[in-house]
This record gives C-alpha cells, structure tokens and sequence, in this order.
C-alpha cells in the first residue's frame, strides 16, 4: 500500500484486493549517442478493484509511457507490472483490457458499428450485435452506427472509441487523454457521459489527462506525477461523493482542489 | 462565369494532350526532325489500312499477353516477398540486398543468357516480371512500414495475433501504396516486354519495332510506337484508377 494523502491531511489508502500492481518501475531510452535517458524512476503503485485512478503531472513527466507499460505497450526496464495477478501482455492475449487513446484509432474504412464491434473479431468470436447496439446508444451513437468515421465529429469518434474500449467487458480499462482533443464544451459532455457508464460498469480505470478539473470529476484517487526522472510526487483521494454532476465544478471545495492540484503542477512550486 | 476546380483540371489537361499532339504532327509537316518524324496524321492513315492494322492487332496480342503475365507474376512475386519480410523482420537485410542486387544488374547483362536458358517467349516474361517485381516490393514494404502507431497498438492491446493484424489492418492501410507502385510497375512491365523481344526476335511489338527500324519503315515503326503507348496508358489508367479507388475508400 501507498501513502495518500487528502487536501484535508494525510489519509492512507485502503484496498482488500489489487487490480493493478506496479512494483518498483523504472523506464530508461537509450540515445543516438548512447547516452540514456530516464523517464520514469522507482514507480510503486496499487490499484483496487472497480477504482477509478487518474494520472496527472507536467509534460515529459512520463504519465503516458506509465500507461504503456501496464497496456503491455512497452516493457519496463526495471520492476515488474501485474494486472489481476497476470503479466499485463497476458491480458491483452485473454482480450481483457479495453484502451483509448487521445487518437481515436477508429479504422477509415470500416463504419463506426463496425469498429465498435473490432474487439470481437479480434478476439475471434462472433459480433454481438446486441451488445454493439447497447454500447452504442448508451455513447448517443446509435443514429451514427453506419456512419463512417470521416463523417462524425471528434466528440463522436471518442464516443465510438470509448465504446469500443468497453465491449468485451474488461477488466482493466486504459483511458490516454481521451478528450484532449475537444473543446472545452464537449469535454466536459463526454466527462459526464464517462462518469455515469463507470457508474454503471465499474471497471477499474487508468485516466491519464492534462485536466486537473477532469481529473477531480471522475477519479476517486489522483496520482501526481513530477518530472526528470518521473516520479510519484503526491497521491490525493479525492473526497467527493459519487454520483457527481457538472454543478460540483462550481463548488468552493472542487475549486480548493483544482487550485490545489494546479500548485502541485507548477513548475519550482514548494508546496508544504 | 466560373468553373470548379475538377473542371479547371480537366480543360488543363485536354489541352496538354491538344497541344502535345499538335506538336508532333507539326514537326512531322514541317520535316524538322527529318524524314524519320513523319506528320501524325499520315501515321494515322497507314494504320487505317486494314492490312496493316491487323498486323499491328496480332502483334499488340502478343505484346500485350507477355506484359501481363510479367505483371501478374511481378506483382504477385512481390507483395508475397514483402508481405513476408514484413511479417518476419530479420530476413529483411537480406531480401533487400538480393533484390536490389537483382535490379541493378542491367538487361542488356540478363537478356542474352535469360534467352539461352529459358527461351525466347519465357525470358521477355522473366524480364519485365523483374522490373515490376522490383518497382512493386519497394512500394509495398514502403506501405506496410508506414503503419499508423495508434492502430497498431490497439491491435496489440485487443490481443490480435501478428497474423490478424496483417490480414485485418496492415495489407488495408498499406493499399493504396501498393497500388500506387503498381501503377508505375506498368511502364516498366511494358519496357521489360518491348526489350526483351528485341532481343528474343519473338514476334511481338518489339520485333516490329525492330524490324521496321532495320527496314526504314518509318509509319510502321511509328504505328507499333503508338500502339504500345496507347496499350500503356489504358493499363496505367486501370491501375490508376483501382489507386484512386482504394485511396478513397480506405484514407476517407
């Protein structure tokens, strides 16, 4: 277990089971020159089942690489990454992880139905139709089904792209700055939209987001990252309530945490 | 009044031919490249003999059928060749040395001991099925390493075999590149046919060409001329337009 810590004071983290496990991860890249240079360094982390984490720190911080290497992206140089137990490549093989990336990765040529349903195919089982209309309403994409992708919105291919991600019910869902694309309006529509379906679904998810205020909607635990090498420089339970509608944003608590949060971001920041 | 683009385009190009045209049949009137230019029309004129367009039909035959056997074979050679480089990377330092070694060797070189070995009719195909085999594998592989990243890692996190992926994604994505290479794979499966029936004497454009040049039949040799051109552009087109086919369909 970690040490977490609230706004308020220290708390600590309380979980029976571990969903994800990363135990001493270090990320090094070797140069042109040969010199190597370290992106992340000494990274323990645990995650329960059903949570809901959000990574956030400044750019180069290695949040993104973080999420590579527990979607079995990348392999770590040193520690070990483990998901319900299993090596994380395992996982991907058993066709349980569900991804999105900040790139929507819909293929062009296939219609928004049929990419919602790729995961079938991939795992060579037959498409449930059902289930692709299911997931497809519950996104607000069943009237866009036989749309191609070059003729939807932004909004809509991360739409398909997170309904994708859901379709085999996985038991891990890794979310890499999904909306940081959109604008300000639409993510914030997506965000709620995100919210009520982990309500409904409960999978333990990674969010990796510049957002600190999309961090705070929809994690229960937000995990800081610093920069050179990358670090865990706090871990911050976040204190409110679920379910959360937009009007949270405009309480004084959520914008004691936002500022919080954003302090933390700032570069050469001495926050006590 | 003003037109659009596409239509713009078209005027532009119809023009380009006009005047490409224009220009033959002037140099030929006015004899200012000598007697071996004569004027397009009279070109014309001596295909619309009935002889001799029958002649040039039974030859454009021959032609025609060692080019598209080369193709095929050249095509099929190397998307199998590059698919499988593709799949397994480590062979790939040595199927590129190979194949470049091989079209670096000039035809002059191969032609003579292709025709001792294999024949005549079988070392015009082996010939041009090099040069499109060559002009094809680069295009492919070309495609298949320009692979979008965030594809390619989704495939791997839904757990798709390598084999999946390929089949699913990457011969898709990498379409229009191929197709792009084929489509210059065509003039060079026509020279490739043309050569190497110079060299074969197999009967074919290429021996009439050649014939009609020893003899100074300057109208036959323009009209076998022609008639490879005008082979070679249909085919180009078909091809270009499968390109622009996939083009659309799969970068929508």
């Amino acid at each position: 277990m970690i040490a977490a810590k609230s706004v308020e004071g220290s708390t600590r983290y309380q979980a029976s089971e571990t969903a994800v496990k990363l135990n001493g991860i270090s990320m090094s890249y070797r140069g042109k020159g040969g010199a190597s240079s370290t992106v992340l360094a000494g990274i323990d982390l645990e995650i329960s089942p059903g949570e809901f984490v959000a990574l956030i720190g400044p750019s180069g911080c290695g949040k993104s690489t973080l999420l590579k290497l527990i979607a079995a992206l990348e392999i770590p140089t040193q520690g070990r990454v483990t998901i319900c137990a299993e090596e994380p490549r395992e996982l991907a093989r058993k066709h349980r992880l569900g991804v999105a990336f900040q790139d929507h990765a819909l293929l062009p040529w296939l219609s928004i139905k049929e990419n919602v349903g790729l995961p079938f195919k991939l795992a060579r089982r037959p498409v449930d139709n059902e289930r692709v209309e299911k997931l497809l309403a519950l996104v607000g994409l069943a009237h866009y089904a036989n749309a191609k992708p070059s003729q939807v919105s932004g909004g809509m291919k991360q739409r398909a792209s997170i309904a994708r991600s859901l379709m085999l019910n996985p038991s891990l869902l890794l979310l890499d700055e999904p909306f940081g694309a959109l604008d300000a309006v639409t993510r914030k529509q997506l965000n709620i939209e995100l919210q009520s379906i982990w309500t409904e679904q409960k999978i333990t998810t990674v969010l990796v987001t510049h957002g600190v205020d999309e961090a705070i909607f929809l994690a229960d635990r937000i995990i800081v990252l610093e920069a050179n090498p990358g670090r865990i420089r706090e871990v911050i339970n976040v204190p409110f309530e679920r379910p959360r509608s937009s009007s949270l944003m405009r309480t004084a608590e959520f914008h004691k945490l936002t500022d919080y949060l954003t302090e933390l971001l700032e570069p050469a920041t001495n926050v006590t | 009044m003003s037109l659009d683009i596409k239509t713009t385009q078209r005027f532009y190009a119809a023009f380009g031919i006009l005047v490409f045209i224009g220009s033959i049949q002037l140099v030929g009137t006015f004899q200012l490249a000598g007697p071996a230019w004569p004027p397009l029309s009279t070109v014309v004129e001596y295909i619309c003999q009935r002889r001799v367009v029958q002649t040039l039909l039974l030859a454009t035959g021959k032609t025609s059928k060692v080019i598209l056997y080369a193709y095929a074979v050249g095509v099929t050679l190397a998307i199998v060749i590059s698919s499988l480089v593709h799949l397994f990377p480590i062979y790939r330092p040595g199927a590129d040395r190979f194949v470049t070694f091989v079209n670096a060797v000039p035809a002059v070189a191969i032609a003579p001991i292709l025709i001792i070995l294999v024949g005549g009719q079988l070392s015009g195909l082996i010939l041009a099925a090099i040069y499109v085999f060559f002009v094809v594998y680069m295009a492919s592989l070309s495609g298949l390493g320009r692979l979008n990243t965030a594809h390619v890692d989704l495939f791997q996190v839904y757990g798709a075999s390598k084999y999946q992926r390929f089949f699913a994604y990457d011969v898709l994505y990498a379409a229009p590149m191929i197709l792009n290479g084929m489509k210059q794979a065509v003039p060079a499966a026509v020279v490739g046919a043309v050569l190497a029936e110079w060299f074969s004497g197999q009967g074919g454009l290429g021996l009439m060409m050649l014939s009609a040049m020893r003899n100074f039949q300057i109208p036959l040799l323009w009209s076998a001329m022609l008639f490879v051109a005008c082979f070679a552009l249909a085919f180009y087109g078909v091809v270009g337009s499968l390109e622009a086919y996939a083009r659309k369909r799969i970068m929508l």
